[in-house]
């Protein structure tokens, strides 16, 4: 061999060469890229928020599989978690103008959610009074709620208007008949409901999430895309594949040259039952390839990513005095400026660049940082073997606000990689999306019934299934 | 990128050969004899390479069967004493 990187081989001898067997390296020993130590190093520092490494464990109990499968688990779920906790809704800005009307379901309910004539927005039981018909199917746009049966009215405000043939009411003389509200609270843009009148307000709920958000504020975002898709798994299986990042080296090699997958910071507080947070450093490799990239490498691929014009210019090299994650980050902020209109010199290096997921009980997943500005939500369909899972992308703006996206609805054999506006996302979703079918499918052959979950790294699933069993009354199974 | 680690070479890899990662991709620089298309599963490993590297001369090492003499280029190839070096 003359020279590394460079080889000559030998012809070839035939026959059929069986892999030797697998030689990765022993796996006994935690990494040593702690996230707390590459942050305070970091020159642009983040917001304290970030720096917080409580660092709590919860055990290293298994978790009964059934909770994913079994009718009898999803109709505690029906009964006694979704009627009780807050859920994530709809984007405001989805109801801009007063009569906009969006439908949010879960499980058998819907509720619609309608922008006011005052730009308030109220949540109502979609449903009919006199005989339970929908009132509306689908996202519309109303001067008033007509069902389209037997035309009883109600106003945008939910007050009723006019009643067919009245005097064959006599049940209503004296009463008001107006559309029950479904508890309703705007956050950072999003909308809320909850079907409990008696549960705490939303700011209560988040605990420590409403406080660790402050330092973002959507006002300033639209929602740039969103697809729905269906997906043969239960919506906990779907949940689980975006709350940790441990999978991210098998089921997403391609990024393990840019990601310290092994290295995530994952976050849960005692006081806070319905949140949890990892973070995972971006602009070094994953500790598990062998040998490492050389730096070069990781940092062409995420100029690539963001700005792949200055491959092979100036800006386009590491710099004196950078490594490639902060020369990754400068990169990251010349392409929000060039791509977005918005400075970005003061952008901490963590919000350029992180991987930075937060959970708020039960579905509401948004990451903060511009490099992944995402949220997901999962919701069960109407079995447990299915669920619909959201991805929206929250991008800047500058000047006017763009309306929303049209959702792009996709069914359980529509390919996710064939989005061409999740751009780089499109192939790590497909590639989640391929497998939770039989991560399903599986779970129901489980000799002993349990999954097994790491003590660490998955922490934030035996975190909010300690929540669901709250809700559902559950000790141990 | 057996034929290098049977002669004590590192090849980056995630996977060890299962067309699953994409980090062992290689270009070929010279070749005596014509290669073979890539197969399905490479293809499909082909699909993890940087989309900025992809290309007709880019092949997973871990797929790609040399038929004659070869010479191929991939940054990070280590000899065991200098096993992390780039």
């Amino acid at each position: 061999m003359e020279q590394e990187g460079l080889m000559r081989s030998a012809p070839a001898t035939g026959g059929y060469d069986l892999p030797d067997p697998l030689t990765l390296p022993e796996e006994g020993v935690r990494p040593p890229i702690v996230v707390n130590e590459i942050l305070r190093k970091d020159a642009v520092p983040p917001p304290a928020n970030l720096l917080e490494d409580p660092h709590n464990t919860l055990g290293t109990d298994p978790i009964p599989a059934s909770r994913y499968f079994s009718e009898e688990f999803f109709e505690l779920e029906r009964a006694k978690l979704w009627p009780k906790v807050w859920q994530f809704a709809c984007w405001g800005q989805d109801i801009p103008n007063p009569g906009d009307t969006h439908v949010y379901r879960i499980m058998k309910r819907s509720v619609l959610i309608i922008r006011q004539r005052d730009g308030s927005v109220k949540a109502f039981v979609n449903a009919c009074l006199h005989r339970g018909a929908e009132l509306c199917e689908t996202h519309t746009h109303k001067a008033e709620l007509k069902c389209p049966y037997h035309y009883f009215t109600w106003g945008l405000d939910g007050d009723l208007k006019w009643v067919p043939s009245k005097w064959d009411f006599p049940q209503l003389n004296g009463r008001k008949f107006n559309l029950p509200e479904v508890r309703l609270e705007e956050w950072n843009g999003f909308l809320f409901i909850n079907f409990d009148k008696d549960a705490p307000s939303l700011e209560t709920y988040m605990g420590r999430f409403a406080e660790h958000w402050k330092v973002w504020d959507f006002s300033k975002r639209y929602k740039a895309v969103h697809v729905q898709k269906r997906i043969q798994c239960n919506w906990k299986n779907g949940l689980d594949a975006f709350i940790e990042g441990f999978h991210a080296f098998a089921s997403h090699g391609q990024g393990a040259s840019v990601v310290p997958d092994d290295c995530s910071q994952v976050d849960i507080y005692p006081d806070s039952p319905h949140m949890s947070r990892f973070q995972i450093p971006m602009g070094y490799p994953s500790p598990r390839i062998h040998p490492a990239p050389p730096p070069e490498e990781t940092f062409e691929m995420l100029c690539a990513g963001f700005l792949p014009e200055a491959l092979g210019t100036e800006e386009g090299r590491i710099k004196p005095g950078e490594d490639s994650r902060a020369a990754s980050a400068r990169i990251a902020r010349l392409s929000y400026e060039k791509n977005f209109g918005i400075s970005a010199d003061k952008l901490s290096t963590a919000e350029a660049l992180d991987a930075i997921s937060y959970f708020l009980f039960p579905n509401f997943m948004p990451w903060p940082c511009l490099s992944f500005p995402l949220v997901y939500r999962f919701r069960p369909a109407e079995s447990p073997d299915w669920c619909i899972w959201d991805t929206m992308l929250f991008l800047p703006f500058s000047g006017e606000r763009p309306p929303s996206a049209e959702t792009i609805e996709l069914g359980p054999d529509d390919p996710l990689e064939d989005i061409a506006a999740l751009g780089g996302l499109a192939l790590v979703l497909h590639q989640d999306a391929m497998q939770l079918p039989s991560v399903q499918r599986g779970q129901q052959n489980l000799v002993d019934g349990n999954l097994m979950l790491t003590e660490y790294q998955e922490l934030r699933i035996r975190h909010y299934h300690k929540t669901l069993e709250h809700y559902l009354g559950l000790g141990k199974d | 990128m057996r034929a290098a680690q049977r002669a004590g070479l590192h090849w980056p890899t995630l996977c060890n050969g299962a067309s699953l990662c994409g980090a062992c991709h290689v270009r070929v620089v010279a070749a005596s004899e014509p290669l073979a298309p890539p197969s399905a599963r490479e293809l499909q490993g082909l699909k993890l390479v940087p989309v900025y590297k992809q290309g007709p001369s880019v092949r997973l090492a871990c797929q790609l069967v040399p038929k004659g003499e070869m010479t191929v280029e991939r940054a990070g190839v280590a000899r065991p004493d200098r096993r992390n070096d780039s």
